[in-house]
C-alpha cells in the first residue's frame, strides 16, 4: 500500500517514514505544502498522512484542493492541534481521520491500515481465498494453515492483490501500490516479485491462486 | 452611609421637612402678626377713644370716664384694664378691674400705638397698650379745644386679655403641626417610591454586570435603554471587558501555540523511539536514533528555557548583574556554536568590530541575546548568503549591527517580528527548531538592560538587526536607515 507523508518537522517525517516502510508501506514524503500538494496530484495514493500547519501550502488548502479536484483518497490528518473546532474543520473539509501529536506509532499504524481497508471496502482485517489466509493486522500469512515467511515488499505485494480479490490488477496499479518513488525498480519487478510470491504460496502443488492474465495483469481468486 | 438609596432618601426627606417647616412657621407667623395687628388696631382706636375722654378745666383733668358705664372693665370674666396717670406719675383713675393692682406704665406716641404683651392682674395673659396724650382743654360751650401747646401730658394704659388670639394661634399651630407632619410623611413615602424608581437603572446595571460569567468574557453589558448616566459606566465596562478578552485571548492562543511548538518536537521524539523499538536493529541504528531523539530534546529544551526566560522576565523576576564586557569576546564565543551549522549552510561571516569595544552590562543577558540574533541569522540567511557583524562604541554605549542577506520580512511585519511566538512564515518554517520566541526574548532582554533593539529590511534586500546597550541616548540613530 502506497502512503504519502506530509509533515515539516524532518524528525518526524524520517522516523514515521522509516516505520511506516518497515510495516510494509511503500512511502512517499515532502517537506512541504507545495512538494505535498505535487506528490498527491501524481500518485494514486491508499492513505494520505498530512500535517496541517506546513510551510508553502497549509494543510487544509491542500486538502481542499484535493477534494476540489475530486479526489477520493484517504486522508488522515496528524497534527498538534488539538482542539474540538480544529478536528471539526478537518473532518468537514474531508478529512478522513484526524490523530493528534504526539501519537503512539502503533495507533497511527492501525488508523493508517483501518483507511487502507475501507478503501479497498474490506472491514474485515482477515482476507481468504480459499485456503489461504492473510491478516492485515498480523501481517501474517497462512496457506492450510501453515504460515508463510513473506518478506515485507512480498507481504505487499500480496495483501494488495487479495484487498482486489478476484479483480484483475493491472501491473501498473500493483507499482503505483507497491513501490514509492525511491524504490530503484526496473520495469520487470512486478514479474519478479509475483514469481516470488507464486514460489512461496503454490509450492508442493498447492492449487494457483495467483493468475496471469496475458498482456492485462493478475488476478489473485480461487480456481474457478 | 454607604448606600445611595439611603443617602438620597435622608437627604431628600429632610429637605422636604426643613421646607415644609420654613413655609409652616412663615404662615404662622403672617397669621399672629395680623390678628395681633388688627388687635392693635382695635385696642388702639379704644385708647384713642378714651383718651379723647380727658378735658383739661381750669387747671384740672377731667376724666368723664368715670361717668361712663363700661361694663368690660368691670366683669369678672376677662375684664379690660385701663388705667391713666397724671404729669406728676400720679395715678389720676384706675378702672374697677384693677382693683389695688397697677398696669406697667409705658408710653408711645397716640399716633401710631403699638401693643406689647404683659401679663394681666388677674395672672392671664394679654396685651397692654400704653400712650402718652395731651388732653384737651374744655370750655363753656362743652365743645372741644386743641390741647393747649404746654398742657400738661398724661398718659394711659389699656390691658385686654389676647385669648381669642392665642386659642386661634394654638389652633393653626396644632393643624400645622398635623398637616406638616402628614406632609413630611406622605413625602417621604413618595420620596422612597421616587428614589427606588431612580435607582432601579443601577440595579438593573448591577444585575446585568451580575449575569456575566466568570468564564465568558465575549458576553458585554447590554442596556439598549441604559439612562444616559449609566451608559458611560456600561461603556467603559465593555471597553474593559473587550481589553481583557484580548488579552485573554492572546495568552490562549499562545498557550495552544506554546503547546503546539511542544507536541511536534514531542511527536517526533516519541515516533522516533518507538519506531527504533519496533524491532531489533543494528547498534549503528540505535545509535542514530538516539541521536536524533537528543537533538530533539535539545532543541525543545532551549525553548523551554527561552519560554521561561520571557515568563520570568515578564513577571520581573530577573536580576541585572552589570560588569564590564568585551563585545568582540562575547560575540565571538556566541558564534563558535554556531560556527559548524553555518559552514554547513555555507555561509560567509564577516567581522566589523572595532577594538576596545566595552559596556558596563550583564553579560549572561546580553549572551542570550546575541544567541538568539546570530541563530536566528544563520537561520534565515539564504544558503550561500552572508552575515555581517558590526559593533561600536556610540556615547557611553555600544550600538551592534546584525545583517544578514535574504530578508523575507514586508515593512508591516518590522514590529510583529518581536511578537511571542511570530515567525515571517504564516505556515511555519522549521517546526521545533525555530519557534520565534528569540527576537521577543531578546527585546525583552535588551529594554531590560535599558537598550533598544529594532529591525528592518534594506533596500539591499538584508534583514538587520541594530541594538544600543549602555548609550546615554536610549534613542537608536539609525545609519541610513531613516
Amino acid at each position: 500500500m502506497r502512503i504519502l507523508l506530509v509533515e515539516d518537522y524532518a524528525p518526524l517525517r524520517k522516523s514515521t517514514t522509516q516505520g511506516l516502510e518497515e510495516a510494509g508501506f511503500a512511502v512517499d514524503a515532502a517537506a512541504d505544502g507545495e512538494e505535498g500538494l505535487w506528490y498527491a496530484k501524481s500518485n494514486d495514493y491508499d492513505v494520505i498522512i498530512l500535517d496541517l500547519m506546513l510551510p508553502a501550502v497549509d494543510g487544509l488548502t491542500i486538502l481542499k484542493r484535493l477534494r476540489e479536484a475530486g479526489s477520493r483518497v484517504h486522508v488522515l490528518i496528524l497534527t498538534a492541534r488539538d482542539t474540538v473546532e480544529d478536528k471539526v474543520k478537518g473532518l468537514n473539509v474531508g478529512a478522513d481521520d484526524y490523530l493528534v501529536k504526539p501519537f503512539s506509532f502503533e495507533e497511527l499504524l492501525a488508523r493508517v491500515r483501518a483507511l487502507v481497508r475501507r478503501r479497498y471496502e474490506a472491514k474485515n482485517p482477515m482476507i481468504r481465498i480459499g485456503d489461504l489466509e492473510i491478516d492485515t493486522a498480523a501481517r501474517t500469512t497462512r496457506r492450510a494453515g501453515q504460515l508463510l515467511d513473506l518478506t515485507a515488499r512480498e507481504y505487499a505485494l500480496l495483501e494488495f492483490l487479495a484487498l482486489r480479490a478476484g479483480k484483475l490488477v493491472s501491473r501498473t496499479e500493483i507499482w503505483e501500490h507497491v513501490y514509492d518513488f525511491h524504490s530503484s525498480a526496473q520495469s520487470n519487478v512486478v514479474d519478479v516479485y509475483i514469481g516470488y510470491l507464486r514460489h512461496k504460496i503454490e509450492r508442493e502443488g498447492r492449487p494457483r491462486l495467483i493468475h496471469t492474465r496475458r498482456g492485462q495483469g493478475y488476478v489473485l481468486e480461487r480456481e474457478a | 452611609m454607604r448606600s445611595i438609596r439611603a443617602r438620597l432618601l435622608v437627604g431628600t426627606v429632610i429637605s422636604a421637612a426643613l421646607v415644609l417647616s420654613v413655609a409652616g412657621l412663615s404662615l404662622y407667623w403672617m397669621v399672629r402678626a395680623s390678628l395681633i395687628a388688627e388687635f392693635d388696631a382695635a385696642l388702639a382706636d379704644k385708647a384713642r377713644t378714651l383718651a379723647a375722654m380727658a378735658e383739661i378745666e381750669d387747671g384740672r383733668v377731667e376724666l368723664d370716664i368715670r361717668d361712663l358705664d363700661m361694663p368690660e372693665f368691670r366683669r369678672a370674666d376677662r375684664p379690660e384694664y385701663l388705667q391713666v396717670w397724671g404729669p406728676d406719675g400720679q395715678p389720676l383713675f384706675k378702672s374697677p378691674s384693677l382693683g389695688h393692682g397697677d398696669l406697667e406704665k409705658q408710653s408711645v406716641s397716640l399716633d401710631s400705638p403699638r401693643s406689647h404683651p404683659t401679663v394681666l392682674p388677674d395672672g392671664q395673659a394679654g396685651r397692654t397698650i400704653g400712650v402718652a396724650f395731651q388732653p384737651r382743654s374744655g370750655g363753656e360751650d362743652g365743645a372741644p379745644h386743641p390741647p393747649p401747646p404746654d398742657g400738661p401730658w398724661l398718659t394711659l394704659a389699656l390691658s385686654r386679655h389676647t385669648q381669642e388670639i392665642d386659642a386661634v394661634l394654638a389652633r393653626l399651630w396644632y393643624l400645622l403641626m398635623v398637616v406638616g407632619g402628614a406632609a413630611v410623611m406622605l413625602t417621604s413615602a413618595i420620596l422612597v417610591w421616587v428614589v427606588d424608581a431612580g435607582l432601579r437603572p443601577l440595579r438593573g446595571l448591577a444585575s446585568r454586570i451580575g449575569q456575566l460569567g466568570v468564564a465568558d468574557l465575549s458576553a458585554r453589558v447590554e442596556m439598549p435603554d441604559a439612562a444616559a448616566e449609566l451608559v458611560p459606566i456600561s461603556d467603559r465596562l465593555n471597553d474593559l471587558l473587550a481589553r481583557l478578552q484580548a488579552g485573554f485571548l492572546r495568552e490562549k492562543a499562545f498557550a495552544a501555540d506554546v503547546a503546539h511548538e511542544l507536541r511536534t518536537p514531542l511527536a517526533g521524539l516519541r515516533s522516533t523511539l518507538e519506531v527504533s523499538l519496533s524491532r531489533s536493529r543494528e547498534p549503528d541504528a540505535y545509535r542514530i536514533a538516539i541521536q536524533e531523539s537528543l537533538a530533539i530534546t535539545r532543541q525543545m529544551q532551549a525553548m523551554v528555557q527561552n519560554l521561561l526566560c520571557l515568563a520570568r522576565l515578564e513577571a520581573g523576576q530577573v536580576q541585572v548583574v552589570r560588569e564590564p564586557v568585551d563585545l568582540a569576546t562575547l560575540l565571538h564565543e556566541c558564534w563558535e556554536q554556531l560556527a559548524q551549522q553555518a559552514t554547513e549552510r555555507e555561509l560567509r561571516i564577516e567581522w566589523h568590530i572595532r577594538p576596545s569595544c566595552v559596556v558596563e552590562t550583564d553579560p549572561d543577558k546580553l549572551r542570550q541575546v546575541f544567541q538568539n540574533l546570530l541563530d536566528n541569522a544563520v537561520h534565515y540567511t539564504d544558503r550561500g548568503g552572508s552575515i555581517d557583524l558590526q559593533a561600536a562604541t556610540e556615547g557611553s554605549g555600544v550600538r551592534v549591527e546584525i545583517t544578514n542577506t535574504g530578508c523575507r520580512l514586508s515593512p508591516q511585519d518590522a514590529e510583529r517580528v518581536f511578537d511571542r511566538l511570530w515567525r515571517g512564515d504564516a505556515n511555519r518554517r522549521d517546526t521545533g527548531a525555530h519557534c520565534g520566541l528569540g527576537l521577543s526574548l531578546a527585546r525583552r532582554m535588551v529594554t531590560l538592560l535599558g537598550g533598544d533593539i529594532r529591525v528592518e529590511c534594506t533596500t539591499g534586500g538584508c534583514f538587520r538587526v541594530q541594538l544600543s546597550i549602555g548609550s546615554s541616548e536610549r534613542r537608536l540613530a539609525l545609519a541610513g536607515g531613516q
